[in-house]
């Protein structure tokens, strides 16, 4: 060896070090920080939460709020920077609202079912036996029920309440997470570090939660991360049937149905909810391939 | 039988990616109805040379430097319409393993047969006869039936078989095989080489890659040992296994397993072959060689003549002369 | 195994499913405030039930959902109708019964699933392999962040954006209803943007396996034309497991055109579903949900079959040896 392939060999070991010193956390998080459109999405969706947590400062208007002199009024005209509704309604002050609809049910949805999934999966991988099969059996019913038909039927059941819309979207979407918790912790069990930790004596729960969970973070994030976009257009897609949130609090699906209706008289109906729909889905997905390529690195983007 | 060379390699070089060389100055000639064995250990570059002659290079690999003759052509300068004139119909090529060379959602007929039609030889009847015929050649039992079949529904010898039969059927100038006989049995082996023995009798030119001196000294005339992409001795068949020069042949003879038609105690050379991404400075071999003395081994050695046909590329052979 | 015990075991699951699917919804729909006969009241003002001729009808609702009659008992009725076909007479529609109604708007739904699929399937394998043979070209790049575009956003959305694009500034074409075939190009299109995208990065990467497969090197060595390898030896040989991926996406889409349907205002299945689940029509709900679940589970059987059927290496079974080792 030459001395400056073993000056160049040090320094790939040390920087091994260091990286293998960090968690696998940190690690991730420095990738995902080098993911340009992912950081950038990030920003813009923690300005979109913030949005929403702070609607009632920043909407111009409440959203059942009606200008009545000013009814179906284009962009840009005064006091409404994206025009009025039907009954002279702020649209940007709608969307603003719809947002804090939108976000509050994906999350709430999301954190269900990661909840479920968690719970459930970590007994079926852990327990194995019963537990297991119950589930599986379970999965299998699911896969034959596209979720959308179950979050009607509970919807349906539920009523149209943000609560409903939670807990509808959140049951039909925790199957393929708690499988896939299953199978990560199939995996992690086998592992040389558990089987040392259960010859030493430490408890089932100990080991679930001390070893097999903070290594099986990795892909149960990007699942989630991908799960947050799709609970936003299960939202919408629901108030596009008619079965979302309870009129008048707005939802995007509901503006868009609404404007595609009056499409001719007033395109700029449909257009401000299309887009803003669009961009915000657009940007969440970019995270989920952010967190994705952050946890697996070598994979090629599919 | 004519003396002048049916291929003629010089100077070959090819990298991958920016920095890789896998092929480092490789020459060689092959002559008609004289079959050329190039040995190396996997890694060595064997099959990147063939490879690069004839063209079918993965992307990631450039070729950058030297000439390979045949017909009066240089095949590397040619470009890919000529060259593709050339292969399968004058320059025809047997793979390692035929369960992954042949396409197993296609027939043997149709494999057999389509290249006779995209090199103009003959019409889809005649071919399907001349297909047949190569079948029956390698000792196919009922070759009509049989061509009627998928590739894996024949046994792994009679799959190898059919694919020398595919790259016969085109009646090529010189024959490529790469490993022939590493992925199949004995018994197999034994009918393998003979086959290629006796398409060398009958005029074929055969170049044969392996990494075992025992298969290599059943037919071939001649010789070339590769190590970490270049070409480290060069002799007849019969002086090579009798008095070796490079002490990388002499540890390949002493871990080939099959020599004198006896099988041997086998004494790997020790070590692995270096990556190539980070090759040892001067002879590649010398962290592994059992003669290597520091730092003379660690400046370049160029091949040196050592007597009539041969070369051999490590400084010790003209001291031990 | 056997074709037939194959076929077979796959059909006893597939019947246990649908079993449990429709416990499932019943005993949901049951949980949902009032009961039917309550809700049957409720909506008999609302929807002008009884009407209109039907008395034989409102005589059936009574028997079938009844006050008197038990829940379990209310199951089994619906279920022993469900076998022969017959689901009894809907809520809303009153005057007609829900297999009709499934008769009568499923074709919708399925013509364009079938032709969304087809339309995804012309779009997603000329963009595949124009990717493959380009990896990590700018081109490649670029297609894919478009796939990537076609796949984060739902069919309604996209169809939103045609209407936008299609009907308001071209008005080139309606923007839904159901008139005529110009009213078939804006959902067939909305709903293929998603399967195709799945399907081309599929096709993408089943492309770029296929051509590192030595056969396909052989067959450049045999002096093959570039083109014709391509499409005979590794084409070929990526598109038969397409059929995967393509079957369970045509079986979701046929339970999935809902939100297009309602955006687009096309008597589908989906549409009459979700209209359904508003007006919580109970036997129409019951009906459709076993139906669709009864659709996806055919469907993925039917792919199932149809791929064994597609590669030889599985058609011809026993028929691979490897021996020599």
């Amino acid at each position: 060896m030459t001395a400056t392939e073993g000056i160049s060999a040090a320094a790939g070991e040390s920087e091994q070090a260091e990286r293998a010193a960090r968690g696998p956390l940190a690690r991730a998080w420095s990738r995902f920080r080098k993911h340009r459109l992912a950081f950038g999405s990030l920003i813009f969706c923690s300005l979109l939460i913030i949005t929403a947590i702070a609607a009632p400062l920043i909407a111009p208007y409440g959203y059942e709020e009606t200008d009545i002199q000013h009814k179906l009024a284009g962009p840009g005209s005064e006091g409404h920077l994206l025009g009025t509704d039907l009954l002279g309604r702020d649209i940007l002050s709608r969307l603003i609202y719809g947002l804090q609809t939108a976000l509050t049910v994906a999350f709430g949805a999301e954190l269900t079912a990661l909840v479920l999934a968690l719970a459930i999966g970590l007994l079926a991988g852990y327990l194995g036996g019963r537990v297991e099969s119950l589930l599986m059996a379970f999965t299998d019913v699911m896969y034959a029920f596209p979720s959308y038909l179950f979050a009607v039927v509970m919807v349906t059941v539920l009523g149209r309440s943000i609560f409903a819309l939670v807990v509808a979207i959140g049951i039909a979407s925790w199957v393929t997470q708690a499988r896939l918790v299953r199978a990560q912790v199939m995996t992690i069990k086998e592992r040389e570090y558990v089987e040392a930790a259960r010859s030493m004596g430490a408890k089932g729960s100990t080991i679930a939660i001390r070893y097999i969970l903070p290594n099986a973070i990795g892909p149960i994030l990007v699942t989630t991360s991908f799960a947050i976009p799709a609970a936003i257009a299960a939202e919408a897609g629901l108030a596009l049937l008619g079965l979302g949130v309870q009129p008048p609090t707005p939802s995007w699906g509901a503006m868009i149905s609404e404007g595609s209706r009056y499409l001719l008289a007033a395109p700029h109906m449909l257009v401000a909810p299309a887009v803003l729909f669009a961009l915000t889905l657009l940007a969440f997905t970019w995270i989920g391939d952010g967190v994705r390529d952050a946890f697996d690195p070598s994979g090629e983007q599919r | 039988m004519n003396d002048e060379a049916l291929l003629s390699v010089r100077d070959l070089r090819t990298t991958f990616g920016s920095s890789l060389t896998a092929v480092d100055g490789v020459s060689f000639d092959v002559r008609r109805g004289q079959a050329l064995a190039i040995v190396g250990e996997s890694g060595s570059g064997k099959s990147v040379t063939m490879r690069s002659v004839m063209g079918i290079l993965p992307r990631t690999a450039r070729i950058t430097g030297g000439q390979a003759y045949f017909g009066g052509r240089d095949l590397l300068a040619i470009g890919d319409k000529e060259l593709r004139k050339i292969r399968g119909r004058e320059i025809a090529m047997v793979f390692q393993s035929a369960m992954e060379a042949m396409n197993p959602t296609l027939t043997l007929e149709r494999q057999l047969t389509e290249h006779l039609i995209w090199h103009g030889l003959c019409n889809k009847a005649e071919a399907r006869k001349r297909a047949v015929r190569a079948l029956g050649d390698v000792g196919i039992p009922d070759p009509e039936k049989r061509i009627r079949t998928y590739p894996f529904q024949l046994s792994g010898g009679m799959r190898q078989r059919a694919m020398i039969a595919m790259a016969m059927v085109t009646e090529p100038d010189l024959l490529i095989a790469d490993e022939p006989t590493t992925a199949v049995d004995v018994t197999v082996q034994r009918q393998i080489l003979d086959l290629l023995k006796g398409l060398k009798d009958r005029g074929t030119g055969v170049i044969m890659i392996t990494h075992d001196l025992g298969v290599a000294r059943y037919f071939c005339d001649d010789a070339v040992v590769m190590y970490a992409g270049r070409v480290v001795e060069r002799a007849p068949m019969a002086s090579l296994l009798d008095d070796p020069r490079h002490p990388y042949t002499v540890g390949l003879l002493g871990s080939s397993v099959e020599v004198g038609g006896r099988e041997l105690a086998l004494r790997p050379i020790p070590g692995s072959p270096p990556d190539l991404s980070r090759r040892p400075v001067g002879c590649a071999f010398h962290p592994r060689c059992p003669r290597a003395e520091l730092p003379r081994c660690q400046t370049e050695q160029e091949i040196l003549t050592i007597g009539p046909d041969r070369d051999a590329a490590c400084w010790k052979v003209t001291v031990d002369a | 195994m056997g074709l037939a015990v194959y076929i077979g075991k796959r059909l006893v699951r597939l019947v246990l499913s649908l079993i449990a699917v429709s416990i499932l919804t019943f005993t949901l729909l049951q949980l949902a405030p009032g009961n039917f006969a309550d809700l049957q009241r409720v909506n008999s003002g609302a929807t002008n039930f009884g009407g209109v001729g039907t008395e034989s009808m409102v005589g059936e609702l009574e028997t079938r959902y009844g006050a008197d009659v038990p829940v379990w008992k209310q199951y089994l009725i619906f279920m022993k109708g469900a076998v022969v076909w017959d689901f009894g007479p809907s809520y809303k529609y009153a005057s007609r019964n829900v297999q009709d109604i499934i008769a009568e708007a499923f074709p919708v739904s399925a013509t364009l699933a079938l032709l969304a699929v087809l339309l995804a399937l012309l779009i997603a394998v000329p963009v595949g392999v124009f990717a493959a043979l380009r990896q990590n070209s700018k081109t490649d790049h670029g297609t894919m962040f478009v796939v990537t575009l076609g796949h984060a956003l739902p069919s309604y959305l996209s169809a939103a954006f045609m209407i936008l694009l299609f009907s308001a500034t071209l008005k080139l074409l309606p923007s839904g209803g159901w008139n005529g075939p110009k009213d078939l190009i804006l959902p067939v299109l909305a709903l293929s943007l998603g399967p195709a995208a799945v399907l081309a990065r599929y096709v993408r990467s089943s492309m770029l396996e296929t051509l590192r497969e030595e056969y396909v090197t052989a067959a450049i060595a045999k002096g093959g034309p570039r083109r014709t390898v391509i499409v005979r030896h590794a084409l070929r040989n990526s598109l038969i497991p397409l059929v995967t991926v393509a079957g369970p996406l045509l079986a979701a889409l046929m339970t999935g055109t809902v939100f297009v349907e309602a955006l687009l205002r096309i008597p589908g299945l989906g549409l009459y579903f979700a209209n359904a689940a508003a007006s919580r029509d109970m036997p129409l709900l019951m009906g459709t949900a076993l139906f669709f679940a009864l659709i996806l589970m055919v469907t993925n059987l039917a792919v199932d079959l149809i791929y064994r059927f597609l590669d030889p290496r599985i058609r011809t079974v026993g028929g691979v040896s490897d021996d020599g080792h």
